[in-house]
């Protein structure tokens, strides 16, 4: 499967049920798999894939809750979709907080539900771009070498080049072109733009 | 004969003489006492020819001529020859066995009278008299050997009739009877010592000491066992009018020969009205020449219910046993109806029934509102389905080239999750209606897999896992579809719940059924459950027992009674490992080609 296109994945008990998602989502023009229950989806490769889960809450043995959690332990962000014959309202709570996207009770509007998708996908592209960015910048960060990881965290406090020569206790030059190195290898083009790289890397600021 | 200058009194006479009065006395009033019974009268037969042996041999030693001690001896014989036969009628009619030895019974009374015919007739019976010291004593011929012969045959004949009697006769009083009378007679037939003084050896004959000891040992028995047993022959005009029955005996031509009070009572007629009229008059309508005629072929008439409006108006349930008396080949000579008023009996069976069923559907009622919210799943499932494919279908055609196949399968899938719905709400307004019970030949398997569909999501809720081991082949059982579905769910419901509080082992119910030799179909509910011990086993079925906290207690009495009805049983076990098995067991009896 290309990985650019999204997949949705149903997991439902019901044969039923199952099969009308699976014809509605199709007719929308997205890629849909089926499952009947949540071992035989953990079981089938796709927790990286791009794509969401439209869950059942109740599956007999692993529940849809279960599953949940258990995806967050696999450190899979596919975005889930509950949906529930029972609309409970602890139940939902709890979904919710664990980061469901929708809780929809059963029977739900089709077109609540392909909100509901598109929402998910939507979060899925963009987390998914947003970890590609961010693996991205660890790559750059991670070609910086110490010395110049030192400079860079006294840099993005602001400090002028002098005073980090001065606190650094090495020439004003040196300074310039450790700089210089970081930009470059950082692919920076202001500070600015090295001050916000920092933060999304979690760089702490030195203070000496 | 008459003259006194004849005799002289002597004291061996008084011996004989005293016996003899005592024995008649003895027969007399055994006949007083027990009056109108065949063994009362062959009893008293048997004394009377005693007498006529005792009181004849006691006038004979005191007699002085020769002829007329033959004269007396011959009277004597007409008791003698008599006494095996009387004594083996006596006998046959005491153990009730006369129907059986009828020709034996005449057999003996007639050789008993060949033989005294012989004695009047020949002189090679008795060829004449002895001269004792006690007087004059019949002398024995060549005829008499034959008659020994009968004499002990008939004796042992007796005894034995008595033994087999003595040996099948239950404790108590019938076996008192017996045995008393064995011992009498045992004693009274030393008096067989006096046949040696016929044959010349000079004996002395105290034959009547024997028969003293017999008449004592007799009347001590019939005073206090009775010779009779109390038949309801002896009571039945007492029977008949104490009966709360109506009773109508009718002769072959279908006129009314008797009736009981009762009978006037129930039927509003008047004595005058039926006895002696034809029943066409007045009962034509119960006891029509059909139903005579049935009866003369079956013989008997049991559990026939019919409606019956008296003169009154007032509509009776009448239940009417009838039996027929033959005559020797057979043609029926009478008829007897015994007819019970059972109107009350029906109703309070009828109002019984219907409070039944009731409670069944109000527990019915409520199991299926404890399971609501499962309930509403089950039609949740497939009305989602039909949405989202009818959804889906508008979009396959709303294409720009649209898909017919998708949408065609679309519509194909709403078609059966709609008939599917519609299925599980019939199954729960069938559940929940009020209806009479109904039979008809069930696959039980399809049974169980109904209740379990219904209860799946119950099952889903409660993290229960349920496993089925149902065998094939099964043969049907007769049953009403809804009233065993609610066992079964009963069943289910209550395994579910005795698993809830379960939580750190496996929630697993089991549900089997299986033929069994003796019991025909056998369906196991086995959970994993908090188990029972051997007193709520005990109790489980009672009505308003629980161990629930908001239970009535009426599941499980009801189901068993539904069971019950079904001629099976309902029983619960506790498991090996943990948990609780409820089983219960249907009749399976092939159903007729039709």
């Amino acid at each position: 499967m290309s990985e650019a296109e999204p997949t949705i994945f149903v997991i439902d008990d019901d044969p039923s049920v199952r099969q009308s998602l699976e014809s509605l989502i199709k007719s929308v023009g997205w890629r849909v798999r089926i499952y009947g229950s949540a071992p035989e989806f953990l079981g089938s490769g796709h927790l990286d894939a791009p794509g969401c889960i439209v869950l059942d809450v109740r599956l007999p043995g692993l529940s849809g809750l279960d599953l949940q959690q258990a995806l967050l332990r696999a450190k899979s962000h596919l975005p889930v979709i509950f949906i529930t014959g029972h609309g409970d309202i602890p139940m939902s709570v709890q979904a919710m907080k664990a980061g469901a996207v929708e809780f929809l009770p059963k029977p739900f509007r089709e077109q609540d539900l392909l909100d509901a998708l598109k929402l998910a996908l939507d979060r899925d592209r963009t987390t998914r771009q947003q970890r590609a960015e961010l693996a991205a910048l660890r790559t750059r960060y991670d070609s910086v070498t110490p010395r110049e990881q030192q400079v860079m965290g006294l840099l993005v406090t602001g400090l002028l080049n002098k005073e980090i020569a001065a606190t650094l206790g090495v020439s004003e030059v040196t300074i310039k072109v450790h700089r210089s190195q970081i930009m470059q290898k950082m692919q920076a083009d202001s500070l600015a733009n090295l001050v916000r790289m920092a933060e999304r890397l979690g760089i702490p600021a030195s203070k000496s | 004969m008459f003259n006194p200058t004849n005799y002289a009194i002597t004291p061996h006479s008084v011996g004989p003489w005293v016996g003899g009065v005592l024995i008649a006395m003895l027969g007399i009033a055994v006949l007083v006492r027990e009056r109108g019974s065949r063994v009362s009268l062959t009893l008293c037969l048997l004394t009377i020819s005693c007498a006529i042996w005792l009181l004849s041999a006691g006038t004979l030693y005191s007699t002085l001529h020769e002829p007329l001690a033959l004269w007396w001896a011959k009277a004597e014989h007409f008791g003698v020859v008599f006494i095996p036969s009387l004594l083996l009628i006596f006998t046959l009619a005491f153990v009730q066995r006369v129907h059986e030895f009828r020709a034996v019974a005449w057999g003996s009374l007639v050789v008993s009278g060949l033989l005294y015919v012989s004695v009047l007739a020949t002189d090679r019976f008795i060829t004449g008299v002895y001269h004792y010291a006690w007087g004059y004593y019949p002398r024995y011929g060549p005829l008499s050997l034959p008659f020994l012969v009968f004499f002990f045959s008939l004796l042992l004949g007796s005894i034995r009739f008595l033994w087999i009697e003595h040996t099948r006769a239950v404790h108590g009083i019938p076996r008192h009877r017996v045995k008393a009378l064995l011992i009498a007679l045992g004693i009274g037939y030393w008096g067989a010592v006096d046949f040696l003084g016929a044959y010349g050896i000079p004996f002395y004959p105290f034959g009547y000491v024997a028969v003293l000891g017999f008449v004592v040992l007799m009347f001590v028995a019939v005073w206090r066992y009775r010779l009779l047993e109390i038949t309801p022959a002896l009571a039945a005009e007492q029977i008949i009018d104490t009966m709360a029955d109506a009773l109508l005996v009718l002769d072959h031509e279908g006129t009314v020969r008797a009736a009981n009070q009762a009978a006037f009572q129930l039927f509003g007629y008047p004595k005058a009205e039926i006895v002696g009229k034809p029943i066409a008059a007045t009962l034509g309508n119960l006891f029509g020449k059909e139903t005579l005629k049935a009866l003369a072929d079956t013989g008997v008439m049991r559990e026939y219910e019919t409606d019956y409006c008296t003169q009154q108006g007032k509509i009776l349930t009448l239940d009417i046993m009838g039996s027929v008396t033959r005559d020797l080949v057979g043609y029926p000579l009478a008829f007897v109806f015994i007819t019970r008023d059972v109107t009350e009996r029906k109703e309070a069976e009828e109002a019984l029934r219907k409070a039944k069923t009731e409670l069944a559907h109000v527990t019915r009622v409520m199991t299926m509102g404890e399971m609501v919210a499962s309930i509403a799943h089950e039609i949740t499932q497939p009305l989602t389905a039909v949405l989202t494919n009818g959804q889906a279908c508008l979009r396959w055609l709303a294409r720009e080239s649209p898909n017919l196949d998708e949408a065609r399968e679309a519509v194909r899938h709403i078609i059966q999750d709609g008939s599917r719905a519609g299925e599980v709400i019939q199954r729960i307004r069938a559940l929940v209606k009020k209806t009479e019970s109904e039979s008809a030949w069930l696959d039980i398997n399809g049974v169980i897999h109904e209740v379990i569909d219904l209860t799946h999501s119950e099952i889903l809720r409660n993290h229960v896992v349920l496993r089925t081991d149902l065998a094939d082949g099964l043969p049907a059982v007769l049953g009403d579809r809804i009233q065993l579905q609610q066992v079964l769910l009963n069943l289910v419901i209550n395994a579910i719940e005795a698993m809830s509080t379960v939580e750190y082992r496996r929630r697993e119910l089991l549900v089997t059924s299986h033929r069994d030799e003796s019991d025909g179909v056998v369906v196991s509910v086995c959970d994993s459950g908090v188990g029972l011990n051997s007193q709520e086993i005990d109790r489980l079925f009672d009505a308003y027992y629980t161990t629930k906290p908001h239970g009535l207690g009426m599941g499980l009495s009801i189901s068993r009674s539904i069971i019950q009805a079904h001629s099976g049983r309902l029983w619960a076990t506790a498991n090996d490992g943990r948990g609780a098995t409820l089983h219960f067991a249907l009749p399976t009896v092939q159903p007729r080609v039709p």
